[in-house]
């Protein structure tokens, strides 16, 4: 139930997705529509060409679609939600 | 007081295929899709509801949250700061206790995390403490469940039925504040 992967701090953390895996979740809801998204996400956000090649770049994509109205914000905002956990509990706590 | 509504995950496997249908039924996305939930102004009221809803109940945490298939997001809480949760804002949705509200369609009652089988590996638990928690369906003006209040504590702990009507009360509310947005939108 819980897909997890440890972190070397010992921490439990939801696996980080990659453009493939975060672009079959946006296709899931809305079908074809996400590639043009995703497309038009990453010329906004200064990715050329248009593909966001590792998770900073995955998750600025997310983040200019996060803030986008309708079903693709909403599926984005809970993409997001997720890297930004695996990204946040794989963080050091500074002591 | 109110018996637990997770008695050991009762339905276990058998049910967990449609409780998942219920997350990801594409009305109910729609449905949150035309909800104003990021307003400043909508989560103003619905954060003075959940301070509400923390003070009236002694509970150190309050969340009005919406549920997607695949996160839950905080549009108002009470109780995290300083926290990651706070930092990220939600959490992945198989995390989130209040997704056993959208799921099941009524209050979720934990009174002691630990002592469920499933709740007592979910890291919130494990890792972040969490003992006990109520929630009740947060629904939109068509009545899709969209969310859920919520009251979380760090100690074991039982609820009566005012805790539910209070809760209950608090969840009316929210509902009016996002109905009140929609208005707004139909206006633009």
């Amino acid at each position: 139930m819980y897909t997890t992967v440890q972190t070397t701090g010992g921490r439990t953390v939801p696996p980080l997705r990659s453009e493939e895996q975060v672009l079959a979740v946006l296709r899931r809801s809305l079908g074809d529509d996400a590639d043009a998204h995703w497309g038009a996400a990453c010329c906004e956000v200064g990715l050329d060409p248009p593909r966001a090649p590792d998770i900073a770049a995955v998750v600025a994509v997310l983040e200019a679609l996060a803030g986008r109205s309708g079903l693709i914000g909403i599926v984005a905002l809970g993409q997001l939600i997720r890297a930004r956990t695996s990204l946040r509990l794989s963080r050091k706590e500074p002591s | 007081m109110i018996a637990r509504s997770l008695e050991p995950n009762a339905a276990g496997a058998v049910d967990a295929v449609p409780r998942r249908r219920a997350l990801e039924d594409s009305d109910r996305l729609a449905a949150i899709a035309d909800l104003r939930f990021r307003d400043r102004d909508v989560t103003a009221r619905l954060t003075a509801l959940v301070e509400q809803a923390a003070r009236a109940m002694s509970m150190p945490i309050a969340l009005c949250n919406i549920v997607l298939d695949d996160a839950q997001v905080f549009v108002a809480a009470r109780g995290l700061d300083g926290t990651w949760m706070a930092e990220v804002g939600g959490t992945p949705v198989e995390w989130a206790f209040c997704a056993n509200v959208i799921e099941r369609g009524e209050p979720f009652v934990v009174t002691d995390a630990t002592e469920d089988p499933v709740l007592a590996v979910n890291p919130l638990v494990v890792e972040d403490g969490i003992r006990s928690y109520l929630g009740v369906p947060l629904t939109d003006r068509g009545g899709a469940t969209v969310g859920s209040l919520c009251t979380i504590d760090m100690q074991p702990r039982d609820f009566d039925e005012d805790d539910l009507a209070v809760l209950r009360d608090l969840a009316d509310a929210a509902r009016r504040v996002l109905d009140d947005a929609h208005g707004t939108e139909d206006q633009d």
